[in-house]
């Protein structure tokens, strides 16, 4: 097509074993842009939203978006959408690398997995041509040993998405990694594709995106380029240092939820921050395809205990692995980064669930017994055990392998995990960063800080600062921020480049890449659009407004230090205003005259 | 009447007009002609099966035109047969009775096509301009086409022809391309060709033809093909005769040393008339390629301007592409080699074969669809490279990886 | 004087912004495999590695040729395809010892590297860190080819 699309979809029916081609519904395309808005449409339209997620009849998408496979400004993500096991409620988990392209490169826009297939396969994509094959010489594999197989099988310029073993054993937050380090990470969605026997994809592409308007798309690339490298954060701080350029800043913002989020600044911050890493097993930084911010680490562990090389870690996961357990061995927390790519497993829910064990423990709840060893703050050698025994379903591990809130739940405490949905909130403390905490609170997977990224203005002042103890106002920025990074993801970008490109140049990117002529306003309507069809889905799930809320910690118990040490996060002073302005009830269900508007009812 | 020259160069094909370039790069003085029996400007044999199946204008396979020669300074006696050569004189005896002198020649004669006893006027090799037009007549109309001999002409002509086609291949021996590939490859390409319509007659020969509205063919099996044409890829013959009469050196082909020079130290020969040391092989060898003429025309040149330098030896580099797949075969490709490593994809219909020596050189290989890297390999050979690792055939050959393995 | 894209590899961060600047200017779609610039990525050792046409001196594609359609300008130093004249033989394909230039399947054509023909090479336009930038140059090939060897030696480990 002479547009950002290439027109195709792979339905995969995993049960039958058979690819068929499916024409692209090019009007679906229109109103939910691409990839994650579009992939959920036809989840909700394909899929009953009470499906069990471990079931057949739960689908997986692989979705890119119209912009994917472009330049211009970080054009390369793909996202994976399914019924989340985890949560519950609709998971979209969004990976770059060099995958996505590649999938569009093949002439494809997006996969469709349904059914099960009786034993292991995967997927191997040749242009036009897809077919199922056995994977039992695969499973059980890494996910760096599995690409290296599929690579010496098929095709060593192919890109390869899997699982690793996590997803084979029901580790409740397994991943989808792609090009070995990138993972489609939360929700657990690399458990759905493990339930299903599909143990990868493998991605041979040889041709081209096209766009409708070149000359357009060239104009507003040159300008997004220009803001992206000009930009503070985009243009140096992620290049320099990666996400973990945070580290210190979030701790002296005193929001570095630490040890399980019992204190807000961590005195171990310096030694697991972006600019220690950069000093110690850095090798250099590295892009995603068609990206110019670079904030990708590629590492290699130098340390009598522990060795190893990959990518990362990145900033969430030094928090998880690092000051949500109260550690600040670098080179433990490298490694559990490792271990996690390998295995195929979610780095944020993964540390974010041992520090919770870790307070249960020092509470009493768990014995040591039962762990088989003492899991104290602090203590990384238990930490990587713990992990390794998670990826391997061994032990104490398969309750890790639960989630925090599983966790918390069956010693009677689930108020312990930090999470919201069944889902752990990331490296931002709520009662710091009070926009964030409203984001938790009501993100369609969770606590997620990826669907309205508040930390942009309320802590790195981009587009303008805000004042993170305030409440007021932050419902409005939040559902803008809500609203435009469903674009965002949708177009098949990576959310970062937000720090320095707004809606105008998004809008330009879609009207040039598929001949369209939106608005600012027609794009974010879209977003919104997308929104509520996701929270629609949840609600039929049973995930109703009740669970827009947070742990008790976060509503209940000031923050005992840093610069907002006795604040709380005042979620009941936001929620209300941010259904209003969603317009949504008061019970946060969106109104028949809201749905009507978006083409939702 | 007699002329003389400096350099005289008979043949103006590829070693041939190689051969006036590089005198004429390196020397703007001395007088040179090149001689040619077709009265034609040089023309791509390369190119002749893609203008026969439609793929390209009968104008566009000129490679120069007249006025190259003359830019040039170079006399062309073309539509000229050269019918006796003799060396100590420095001598050569035109068909027309005039004589032409020379410092030193150069034998770029080429090859001539070998055919068959029986024969029809519908039935047509390819080696030259008229063949070539003749073909291309034929192909328009017809609605069978058969080949007999499955080597680089009788398959891309046939690959060329119309989809709608009838196609048929007589092949002498048990396999096509048994000249270019090893046995297990000719299998895989039989059967990818046999999928695109291709009907194979092996262990097979053309015993009869008779004529009426279509040809009928009665092979030696017994078997009869109704068919429109005949392409007849048998094979070339080195034209030898003038070097032989003139007592020189000569087996299949003009001998020739490392420095293209014949037994006669002021004639020279180059391209599918010269046998010279093969690299791989080190034996003496007509490769036959056109890549292989342009360098020894080259080389041949340079010696004879007193630029002494030494040839490495010819190398097989055959690139083509026959109903779809693409292929190419570079170097030594048979089946007796020390070693051989292959990786084949169902996928893709990608295969990548190496053929490598004792000591683990690369000496040969044969790439199967995706062959975009064919010059990676064909360095590969060219230097003597250690063989990597299979890992390296499981993605695209290129530069970069190259550069990666040594830095 | 006669230019050429430089690279140095250190800078490079792997984002294929060259491949897709390139094959979206000489292809109107953003497909590496139309690309005229390689930036490879060998995650195994870190390494990216980009490669293009260094336009050599005696081309080994101008020579192979079978139909002159690739000729070197003295001027400027370009060694192009002739489209008009190409038939598509392949020929220099399996003659160029580093891979630059390439059958196209849908031109049917050779293609290759022509610095974009007097613009700005778009790959040095849209590239984002500078490791690629557009030089005089007059060195000889094979100085060219152990400079360019060296660099990626030395620039490979830094950051």
């Amino acid at each position: 097509m002479d547009n950002g699309w290439q027109g195709k979809i792979l339905r995969v029916d995993l049960t039958a074993g058979t690819c068929k081609t499916e024409a692209l519904n090019e009007e679906w395309a229109k109103a939910y842009i691409g990839g994650r808005g579009l992939a959920s449409k036809y989840l909700v339209d394909e899929v009953s939203p009470d499906v069990e997620p471990m079931s057949p009849e739960n689908k997986l998408i692989m979705a890119t978006g119209p912009l994917t496979g472009t330049y211009g400004a970080a054009n390369g993500r793909y996202m994976v959408i399914t019924k989340s096991p985890l949560t519950g409620t609709i998971a979209s988990s969004n990976s770059g690398g060099y995958f996505p392209c590649e999938l569009k490169y093949a002439g494809f826009d997006m996969i469709i997995f349904e059914g099960k297939s009786a034993h292991p396969v995967y997927l191997q994509i040749h242009n036009d041509k897809a077919e199922l094959i056995g994977a039992l010489h695969l499973w059980g594999k890494s996910t760096k040993e599995t690409e290296d197989a599929i690579l010496s099988e098929f095709h060593g310029d192919a890109k390869v998405a899997c699982i690793g073993p996590a997803g084979e054993i029901g580790v409740h937050f397994s991943c989808i990694i792609n090009d070995k380090h990138r993972a489609a990470g939360r929700s657990g969605v690399g458990m759905v594709m493990g339930s299903k026997n599909l143990k990868a994809v493998a991605v041979r592409g040889t041709g081209g995106v096209k766009v409708a308007n070149p000359k357009a798309f060239r104009d507003v690339s040159l300008e997004a380029y220009g803001m992206l490298k000009e930009n503070p954060v985009t243009g140096e701080g992620l290049g320099a240092l990666g996400t973990p350029v945070l580290v210190n800043v979030m701790n002296q913002s005193g929001g570095l939820p630490t040890r399980n989020a019992q204190s807000g600044t961590f005195e171990g911050a310096e030694a697991i921050s972006g600019e220690t890493l950069a000093s110690s097993y850095l090798k250099r930084n590295k892009s995603c395809m068609g990206c110019i911010i670079s904030c990708g680490r590629v590492t290699k562990l130098s340390d009598a205990r522990y060795e190893g090389d990959g990518e990362g870690p990145e900033y969430e996961t030094l928090w998880a692995f690092g000051a949500a357990c109260g550690i600040s061995d670098l080179a433990a927390i490298t490694k559990a980064n490792y271990i996690c790519n390998e295995a195929g497993m979610d780095t944020i829910t993964a540390g974010s669930t041992i520090g919770c064990a870790m307070e249960l423990f020092e509470k009493g709840l768990i014995s040591e017994e039962e762990i088989g060893m003492s899991l104290n703050f602090g203590d990384s050698d238990a930490m990587v055990k713990l992990i390794e025994m998670t990826a391997k379903g061994e032990g104490f591990g398969k309750k890790i392998a639960l989630g925090s809130y599983r966790l918390a739940e069956s010693y009677g405490v689930p108020e312990l995990s930090m999470s919201v949905k069944k889902l752990e909130f990331p490296a931002y403390d709520a009662r710091a960063v009070q926009g964030m905490g409203l984001e938790y609170a009501t993100s369609n997977r969770g606590a997620c800080h990826v669907r309205g990224y508040l930390i942009s203005p309320e802590i790195l002042g981009l587009p303008e600062k805000l004042d993170p103890a305030e409440t007021e106002g932050k419902a409005g920025w939040l559902k803008i921020f809500q609203d435009f990074t469903a674009v965002v993801d949708s177009a098949g970008v990576c959310l970062f480049t937000t720090f320095g490109i707004g809606v105008p140049q998004f809008t330009k990117f879609c009207n040039a890449a598929n001949g369209t002529d939106m608005s600012d306003e027609d794009l974010l309507e879209a977003g919104d659009r997308i929104y509520n069809l996701e929270r629609v889905f949840n609600l039929k799930a049973g995930i109703d407004p009740s669970q827009d809320k947070l742990p008790k910690r976060m509503l209940e118990e000031p923050l005992p230090d840093g610069p907002s040490k006795g604040d709380v996060c005042k979620l009941d002073q936001m929620l209300p205003d941010y259904y209003d302005v969603r317009g949504w009830g008061t019970d946060g269900i969106p109104t028949e005259t809201k749905l009507q508007s978006l083409g939702l009812a | 009447m007699t002329e003389t020259f400096d350099y005289v160069v008979i043949g103006n094909s590829a070693a041939g007009l190689q051969a006036v370039r590089t005198i004429r790069k390196h020397n703007r003085d001395v007088s040179v002609v090149i001689i040619d029996r077709e009265d034609h400007p040089a023309y791509s044999r390369v190119l002749t099966p893609y203008y026969v199946g439609g793929k390209t204008e009968r104008d566009n396979l000129f490679i120069v035109d007249h006025d190259y020669y003359q830019r040039e300074g170079i006399t062309t006696l073309f539509g000229r047969n050269v019918v006796a050569l003799d060396a100590d004189k420095h001598q050569l005896e035109m068909a027309d009775g005039s004589r032409v002198e020379f410092g030193r020649l150069l034998l770029a004669t080429g090859a001539e096509a070998r055919t068959l006893t029986v024969t029809s006027d519908r039935a047509c090799t390819l080696r030259h301009m008229a063949d070539a037009e003749k073909l291309e007549v034929l192909m328009n109309k017809a609605h069978s086409i058969t080949a007999i001999g499955a080597g680089l002409v009788s398959l891309p002509l046939l690959s060329h022809a119309p989809e709608s086609a009838e196609k048929h291949l007589v092949v002498g021996s048990n396999r096509i391309f048994s000249q270019m590939v090893d046995a297990e490859s000719s299998a895989f390409l039989e059967e990818r060709f046999q999928k695109s319509g291709l009907q194979l007659h092996k262990q097979d020969d053309i015993v009869k033809i008779d004529e009426g509205e279509r040809l009928q063919l009665t092979l030696a099996s017994g078997g009869r093909l109704t068919t429109d044409m005949l392409i007849i890829g048998k094979g070339v013959t080195p034209n030898i005769d003038l070097a032989r009469e003139a007592g020189l050196q000569v087996n299949d082909g003009v001998l020739v040393d490392d420095y293209c020079c014949t037994s006669h130290a002021d004639v020279y020969a180059a391209g599918d008339a010269a046998e010279g040391k093969d690299f791989v092989t080190r034996q003496p060898t007509i490769q036959g390629n056109w890549m292989t003429a342009v360098e020894q025309g080259e080389n041949a040149a340079l010696n004879m301007l007193g630029m002494t330098c030494a040839y490495e030896g010819s190398l097989k580099n055959n690139i083509t592409e026959v109903f779809g797949v693409d292929i190419a075969a570079i170097g030594y490709c048979q089946d007796d080699a020390s070693q051989i490593i292959s990786t084949y994809n169902q996928a893709s219909g990608r295969s990548r074969k190496i053929f490598l020596n004792e000591r683990r050189r690369v000496i040969g290989a044969i790439l199967i669809g995706e062959t975009n890297d064919a010059g990676l390999y064909y360095h590969w050979v060219r230097t003597h490279s250690v063989f990597p690792g299979k890992q390296a055939l499981q993605r695209t050959n290129t530069y970069a990886s190259f550069l990666n393995r040594l830095a | 004087m006669q230019k050429l894209i430089r690279i140095e590899p250190a800078k490079c961060v792997g984002c294929k912004t060259c491949e897709l600047a390139c094959s979206f200017k000489n292809a109107g779609e953003f497909a590496p495999s139309r690309s005229r610039i390689y930036n490879e990525i060998f995650l195994e050792e870190a390494k990216f590695i980009t490669v293009t046409c260094m336009q050599c001196d005696e081309p080994w594609c101008e020579k192979a040729c079978p139909k002159n359609a690739i000729t070197k300008d003295m001027t400027s130093g370009v060694v192009e395809v002739d489209a008009v004249k190409c038939v598509g033989c392949r020929t220099c394909v399996s003659a160029c010892p580093f891979g630059m230039i390439k059958y196209v399947d849908c031109t049917g054509k050779a293609d290759k590297c022509n610095l974009c023909g007097g613009d700005t090479p778009e790959c040095v336009a849209f590239c984002p860190t500078q490791c690629l930038t557009l030089g005089e140059e007059d060195t000889p090939l094979r100085q060219k080819m152990l400079r360019f060897v060296n660099t990626m030696k030395d620039g490979q480990m830094e950051v």
